[in-house]
């Protein structure tokens, strides 16, 4: 099982044409096609968050007078920061000039105020980066790329349990995908990803095109979790009982329950809103005789659990690149897999987290922070383990690992400055700031997004048959992490010193907090180096699929099943399905040598025929 | 919303009345919704800006703004334990990772890793309690500290707070309306909260307070300022496209101060001209946020001579834009859109009486060059001054006066200047001094604090007898 399969074509090259593609129902193929069209809609997302970040780097910078932006402004420091001009010589210009026209008294030469973007075109901005991300790119992106492709090798299945739902599942995220990009091309949408009503109803964008294209991405998502639940249940390998999956396994069934018991609430409250929008019934507007924060309720109850939908998986793929490049058996397997059901269940209980200066009741503030609080402590179960995992192992810093350490790193952050929101007092002052915005980031993109990325370069030689080169590899991750921290840490800052979010202009409030210029600065720089890190990235993995080297079966030395087979894998995975004895050890690493000339591992994982 | 930058230079001009200014809020300051820049201090800080050490002013710790009320200090000392705890674990995390990464790093001596248990049940039981014990803490000192911010004293005076797309209305016991927040010192202040058209949240950073505002619903929060000063007041809930311009001033006055500017706030309508009481309605009302009264267009059309003009409407139809017409746009904006604006304004029917709108149209009209001499008598209240408008003798700096003040009408001819004058003269007859502080009184579109502002408030309703 180990070598190559002779007798049999790679599932890249078993079928041709683009039709054998598009209707296939391989799980690998059906987990590729997810994986180019999340990281398109990465790259399209991500244009738009470094829209934003240009917009706020300066006050006031580029872009002549639109019809939004009234011009006329009088010289003012921060107000008309000439392209050119540093932002010191542009003060003391601006100085020079107040007190040139306070003794002048005649009529102040009339500057224009510049920007980027104007309010509407910022709005609609970080409204599609946040949609674009959070439907497109973060919820499917584990699961639905990776853990598509993964999950049923991990098994030792030959594909998902219903092949067809796979199928309809992708075709359906390309259909969502198609309504934002209609949503992008007819006028955009300003509501911010959350769809907040009363604003949402009463706005002329397109609000019920992008409510449709996320209810039928939600089916998408549900048609995924269901398929992996089942897959769990019935296509283990024999012998392959609970405790012997690998938890990156653990984590996606914890995932697809939250996906088919929560998804549904979205798509309902999202009709909800179209209909409201569309037939005048009064739900959610209070001139209708509806309840706006019934939305937020309704809301919330889907997306915070989607939260653990998205970092849940990244917690899975954590957990097998640290035991993976430690060589070492993974520490606190059952805590670790039980750890991921509390979160998911828990995850259920605390979407009024959100809504602490909404209004809604004291007790039901109190009620809601205790359970957010429980929330943490399996994630904080975790972090302990993965390090426990590292302690006297044999640790080897390739891409992946960088990967995940940057991770422990990222997510810690965004973990503990959970904490400061979960709390109700620290969260009153903190809600709706930047504070919010750089931790959710930090979860998101330091805990998902990371985890996604070193995913994706622990199974590349496996999805692709080729090796990356890895100091490149590990380049991008640096740059990645480093342009990461750069931009969202000095958010933190800013939140907590009062900068609210969504603010297409914060020059208003310079007077009174002039770090907020230089803290936007640098968070404008690190966007920027992010990018540079991401392409580095592209460009890693688009080189080894030219150039790079044939991967052996078994490149990291994993034990789980996956690594069993030729890379890439059989059309049908495996050429004799796996039978599991007794003494099968997904995270048994020791049976495994490394053979430096082949740059591979060998030997047969304890209890595997 | 840059409409608020630009007015805020005069201001600064007059900086040196600044301080003056807030201690003694005059209606002047009061008019404007969203001025921020009182407190600027000038070189120093710009120089601290561009020094590179953006964080070593304004107060407050490396995290936090000063604190202002009396609950702050609820969330400034959970901010910090928090803050500590988090840093000791995540400096654990890192610590125990680089240590591991250093002592256990793959080498040719140490392919395999060393024997190691898988787990351990009491060490992982540990693991689950220290944090669970912490978390209990931070919760209960959350909770203790919420229930004080959101459990108002049963004596709190109580301003209601109106948030509409994109401005604040602040409705004091008299039922004067104001565009900033003026509360007394030392005194608890609860705020009953309702929004007419989408959610906003007021977020007053100094007070650490933040709640949402409902259409449909009232929410209420309360706070106690404990310094007296200007704070920041902001919508921190998206609103729409001028969500960042929707900004006030907290007014904290010494004590007795407030009491005075609540007596002369909310007699304005009997103490000034038409045309001034409509300028100072024109910005409490939040008309500022999207009429324009230079020409410039914003989100509605400029009050810019546009009475007596014809105007063009959405369905092709057009009008004469009279009294009646400018009655209906405010009353019932929506029965006659002009072509090429969006039906955005809300309904003022039963939100302002008629001497209201009759001050409103009064102002409009003289913003017209054609029609601004009629301005001063709309409803036949004012004596009329025939001849006296043009000839009316400005005091040699009259020219200019308006110019720090109205800065955003730069293409205001001289002649609508000086109808501006002449309607004030029936008040301060002959009194230049008097004047240069008339002329600031109608709140320069501007900034809170107007020039020479708070030379007005004592000497403005003495003058017109």
């Amino acid at each position: 099982m180990n070598s190559p399969a002779s007798g049999s074509v790679d599932y890249l090259h078993a079928d041709r044409g683009i039709g054998s593609w598009i209707f296939t129902l391989d799980h690998k193929r059906i987990g590729v096609m997810y994986l180019v069209g999340i990281v398109a809609s990465l790259f399209l997302g991500g244009l738009f968050a470094l829209a934003i970040r240009t917009h706020l780097a300066i006050p006031g910078l580029t872009h002549g007078g639109s019809s939004a932006v009234p011009t006329a402004s009088n010289p003012e420091p921060v107000a008309t920061v000439a392209p050119q001009a540093t932002a010191g010589q542009d003060a003391v210009a601006a100085l020079a000039a107040e007190s040139e026209a306070a003794t002048a008294a005649s009529a102040v030469q009339e500057t224009p105020k510049r920007y980027l973007l104007t309010p509407r075109q910022y709005n609609q901005a970080f409204t599609l980066h946040g949609a674009i991300m959070i439907f497109l790119v973060i919820i499917p992106g584990i699961p639905a790329a990776l853990g598509n492709f993964v999950l049923p090798l991990m098994l030792g299945a030959k594909d998902v349990a219903f092949p067809r739902l796979n199928l309809a599942s992708f075709h359906l995220w390309v259909i969502g995908a198609i309504f934002f990009l209609a949503v992008l091309a007819t006028g955009g949408l300003d509501t911010g990803w959350t769809f907040y009503t009363p604003y949402s109803t009463t706005t002329d964008t397109r609000v019920v095109t992008a409510a449709l294209g996320a209810f039928i991405l939600g089916f998408s998502s549900i048609f995924t979790g269901v398929n992996f639940i089942a897959t769990v249940h019935m296509l283990r390998a024999r012998g392959m009982s609970w405790f012997k999956m690998p938890l990156f396994v653990w984590s996606l069934y914890a995932t697809a329950v939250i996906q088919v018991l929560a998804t549904p609430v979205l798509g309902i409250t999202l009709l909800l809103v179209a209909a409201e929008k569309l037939l005048g019934l009064g739900i959610f507007d209070p001139k209708l005789g509806g309840d706006p924060v019934l939305f937020q309720h309704f809301f919330w109850f889907y997306s915070h659990p989607a939260v653990y939908i998205m970092i849940l998986p990244g917690m899975g793929v954590v957990s097998e690149l640290i035991s993976t490049f430690s060589r070492k058996h993974i520490f606190g397997y059952r805590f670790i897999a039980f750890s991921s059901v509390a979160i998911a269940l828990l995850g259920f209980l605390v979407w009024g987290h959100h809504m602490f200066t909404s209004g809604q009741s004291r007790l039901a503030s109190m009620i809601f922070s205790a359970l957010t609080f429980s929330v943490s402590i399996p994630s904080a179960i975790k972090v302990f383990n993965w390090l426990a995992t590292m302690y006297k192992g044999s640790i080897s810093l390739q891409t992946p690992m960088c990967y995940a350490l940057a991770f422990l790193f990222l997510f810690g952050i965004g973990g503990l400055t959970g904490l400061f929101l979960g709390a109700l007092s620290t969260d009153v002052h903190l809600h709706d700031t930047y504070f919010v915005v750089a931790h959710f980031h930090y979860v998101m993109f330091g805990g998902t997004l990371v985890a996604f990325l070193g995913g994706l370069h622990y199974w590349w030689p496996k999805m692709t048959g080729k090796m990356f080169n890895d100091t490149l590899g590990r380049l991008g991750a640096v740059a990645v992490f480093l342009g990461m921290n750069l931009t969202f840490f000095p958010q933190f800052v800013l939140g907590s010193r009062g900068m609210p979010r969504r603010y297409f202009d914060y020059s208003l409030l310079l007077d009174r907090h002039p770090e907020f210029a230089g803290l936007n600065l640098l968070s404008t720089a690190g966007a920027f180096l992010t990018l540079i890190g991401f392409l580095t990235v592209a460009v890693c993995l688009a080189h080894s699929l030219w150039r790079g080297r044939p991967a052996p079966a078994n490149p990291w030395g994993a034990a789980t099943l996956e690594w069993q087979t030729s890379s890439p894998p059989p059309k049908e995975n495996f050429l004799r399905p796996p039978v599991l004895s007794e003494g099968y050890d997904p995270y048994y690493l020791d049976d495994l040598e490394y053979d430096n000339k082949t740059g591979a591992y060998y030997g047969v994982p304890l209890g595997l025929a | 919303m840059n409409s608020d930058l630009r007015f805020t230079t005069g201001c600064r001009k007059h900086r040196a009345s600044e301080a003056a200014a807030s201690r003694t809020p005059s209606r002047a300051a009061t008019a404007r919704p969203g001025g921020m820049r009182r407190t600027r201090k000038g070189l120093p800080r710009v120089a601290l800006a561009i020094a590179g050490l953006p964080l070593a002013q304004a107060g407050g710790t490396f995290w936090l703004p000063d604190p202002a009320s009396t609950t702050a200090h609820y969330t400034d000392y959970l901010f910090q334990a928090i803050f500590y705890i988090s840093a000791f674990f995540f400096g654990l995390i890192v610590v125990l990772m680089t240590v591991f990464l250093i002592l256990y790093r793959r080498r040719d001596t140490r392919i395999h890793a060393e024997k190691a248990p898988s787990h351990n049940t009491a060490l992982e039981l540990f693991w689950t309690f220290v944090p669970l014990c912490i978390v209990i803490y931070i919760f209960a000192v959350g909770f203790n500290g919420y229930m004080e911010m959101r459990t108002a004293p049963p004596d709190a005076y109580e301003i209601r707070v109106t948030g509409q797309k994109w401005k604040w209305f602040f409705t004091y016991p008299t039922g004067c309306v104001d565009g900033n927040l003026h509360v007394p010192v030392d005194r608890p202040v609860r705020l009953v909260m309702s929004s007419r058209d989408v959610i906003h949240s007021l977020f007053i950073p100094a007070f650490r307070l933040k709640m949402d505002l409902v259409p449909g619903r009232y929410t209420s929060t309360w706070f106690h300022a404990i310094k007296p000063g200007t704070y920041p007041l902001l919508c921190a809930e998206y609103c729409g496209d001028n969500h960042s311009a929707m900004l006030a001033e907290v007014v904290v006055h010494e004590p007795g101060q407030f009491e005075k500017w609540l007596e002369e706030a909310s007699n304005f309508l009997k103490n000034l001209t038409p045309v001034e009481a409509g300028r100072i309605l024109y910005q409490r009302q939040g008309c500022a946020q999207c009429h324009s009264l230079d020409g410039t267009r914003k989100v509605g059309p400029s009050f810019k001579n546009v009475y007596g003009e014809q105007v063009q409407f959405a369905d092709g139809s057009s009008a004469l834009a009279d009294e009646n017409y400018l009655r209906e746009s405010i009353l019932v904006p929506d029965a006659k859109i002009v072509a090429g604006y969006p039906p955005q304004m809300p309904p003022y029917q039963g939100l302002l009486d008629e001497d209201k709108v009759a001050a409103l149209i009064a102002f409009i009209k003289s913003l017209s060059d054609q029609h601004a001499d009629e301005a001063a008598q709309p409803g036949g209240e004012k004596p009329s001054q025939p001849g006296g408008e043009k000839a009316a003798p400005s005091s040699p700096q009259a020219p200019e006066k308006p110019q720090p003040v109205e800065k955003p009408q730069p293409v205001e001819k001289p002649q609508a200047a000086e109808e501006r004058q002449s309607a004030k003269k029936p008040q301060a007859p002959g009194n230049d001094g008097q004047n240069d502080g008339g002329a600031s009184i109608v709140p320069s579109q501007g900034h809170a604090a107007a020039p020479a502002a708070e030379t007005n408030p004592a000497g403005r309703p003495g003058s017109s007898p």
